[in-house]
């Protein structure tokens, strides 16, 4: 199934503040999970249907690495909502 | 107890928190008879942010290959969840009912006081939350603006020129 993929406007202005490369690392596993999302993530219970997901990964940005997360909500319509990204720097 | 647990000793945490979720539970009901939705929202945040944490525990303990995955388990961890979220979807139907029905304003407003006052919920889980409010109130850009943005973005840093 073809989803149409959405950002939060709180995800997209969160992504907006990363460094680019960051940014660019944390896009490219967003394209990886809308390749399957069905089948992407670990599943996390939401307290609307239906559930949400989390795809958490470790990217790299001018020499630092963070741990992020990636959280998104199937929507009616056929769209994938991307609700939420983190990412956090890791310790040494 | 309000959760029947069918996990083994494994997943310490589910009995661990679950007198926590009874007291919790107590005073969702007592909140809800006094019709305080800051306290109800509250609750189902509470909640939810165990469940998150149970959830994590599990697939991280699967992924670690420290306990096979078997769906069986997998089917018993949700149906439980979800008899045990009962009271929290309806909460949080309340809200979104609230907010279809044009009181924005109340209903996020209580939902944003309820996160601030509730100690359970991570970061993460308050980005999911509020994030999918938004969602659900229409506030999205498209995911081709988005990559278009970072394309642009990773170009100027690179000493290119951005489109």
């Amino acid at each position: 199934m073809k989803y149409r993929l959405v950002f939060s406007k709180r995800a997209a202005a969160r992504l907006a503040e990363f460094p680019p490369l960051l940014a660019s690392g944390i896009y490219e596993q967003v394209e990886w999970v809308m390749e399957d999302p069905e089948n992407r993530g670990s599943p996390a219970f939401f307290p609307h249907p239906p559930r949400g997901r989390i795809h958490d990964f470790v990217a790299h940005a001018d020499g630092d690495a963070f741990y992020c997360k990636i959280f998104w909500t199937f929507l009616p319509d056929q769209r994938v909502l991307v609700n939420a990204v983190t990412a956090q720097p890791m310790a040494d | 107890m309000i959760f029947n647990p069918v996990m083994d000793s494994e997943l310490l945490c589910l009995r661990q928190t679950s007198d926590d979720l009874d007291r919790s539970h107590s005073a969702f009901v007592a909140a809800a008879q006094r019709g305080e939705m800051e306290e109800v929202i509250a609750f189902s945040l509470h909640v939810f942010g165990r469940m998150m944490h149970w959830n994590t525990e599990y697939v991280q303990a699967v992924q670690d290959g420290k306990r096979p995955y078997v769906q069986a388990e997998q089917d018993k961890i949700e149906a439980n969840f979800r008899v045990f979220h009962q009271d929290g979807l309806k909460t949080c139907d309340l809200a979104r009912r609230f907010l279809e029905q044009g009181f924005e304003l109340e209903g996020l407003d209580a939902l944003r006081r309820a996160l601030r006052s509730c100690p359970y919920v991570d970061v993460g889980s308050r980005e999911l939350i509020e994030g999918y409010e938004e969602g659900l109130a229409g506030n999205t850009v498209d995911g081709e603006q988005v990559r278009d943005e970072i394309q642009a973005r990773v170009l100027q840093a690179r000493g290119g020129t951005a489109r």
